[in-house]
């Protein structure tokens, strides 16, 4: 993936997945933060992963308990 | 009736709902009968230590888990890693890297009701991501294992791993944009 000089949409949702799974890089950051001051798409998919991770929480308490 | 039998009658009435736990993980009817078999053994035997303490369903699914993960690890070698999948990308993005759809903010469910419902959406949207998608990303997020630790049981690379989450992600949002979020009222 290339992360200079910027990134498209479809490098940061690799980023913005990633960032679920490790700590990213700070070259990473910086492209990531880089292209979320000018994308208005990508924060609702940040949101959108965070809203999945949540509702997976609650769907395995509810097949736990 | 002694306390014994009393005791394995509640455990044997935990299967169906570990074999369905056990069969997500897995995805392989044989390998999850297999697990569900062996943490109720474990169960029945240390059943007497257990007595009275957390809720029993929730610590005979801690034993569970913990024969998901060994059955992966002997059976890493059979457990198939090829994704079918390396189309999704291309359907999701243009090809100069935008969004094909704008995506949406999504309303979180409020009222207990759509909330049941989506935990069923979600449940059907796990259940249809291919199967290597799905074995590692609730490895994941439901046995919470690192990623690191997922290469180790599987036996696989890091970027393997990684192209696989991400898909195994990107394809629920796919999914429950689909499902839920496009009618849900």
């Amino acid at each position: 993936m290339k992360i200079w000089p910027n990134l498209s949409c479809r490098d940061a949702a690799h980023l913005i997945t990633e960032n679920l799974d490790r700590p990213l890089s700070f070259a990473e950051r910086g492209a990531l933060r880089l292209h979320l001051a000018i994308c208005s798409a990508c924060p609702i998919v940040i949101r959108q992963m965070q809203q999945i991770r949540d509702g997976i929480r609650a769907w395995r308490d509810a097949n736990e308990s | 009736v002694s306390a014994d039998d009393a005791r394995g009658r509640e455990l044997e009435g935990l299967r169906p709902a570990l074999l369905r736990i056990a069969r997500l993980h897995l995805r392989n009817d044989a390998w999850a009968e297999d697990v569900v078999s062996e943490a109720l053994l474990v169960a029945v035997e240390k059943a007497a230590d257990f007595e009275g303490r957390s809720a029993q369903k929730t610590w005979v699914v801690g034993i569970l888990k913990h024969k998901i993960i060994d059955s992966f690890r002997a059976h890493r070698r059979e457990v198939p890693l090829d994704d079918p999948d390396d189309g999704l990308e291309d359907a999701v993005f243009q090809s100069d890297g935008h969004y094909r759809e704008w995506p949406v903010e999504w309303v979180t469910p409020e009222t207990s009701l759509a909330q049941r419902q989506f935990l069923e959406t979600l449940d059907v949207c796990v259940n249809e991501l291919p199967s290597a998608q799905g074995r590692i990303f609730l490895m994941r997020e439901w046995l919470d294992l690192s990623t690191a630790e997922i290469c180790k049981e599987l036996a696989i690379t890091t970027t393997n791993a990684g192209v696989l989450l991400h898909r195994a992600r990107l394809r629920l949002r796919e999914c429950l944009q689909l499902r839920w979020f496009q009618q849900s009222p």
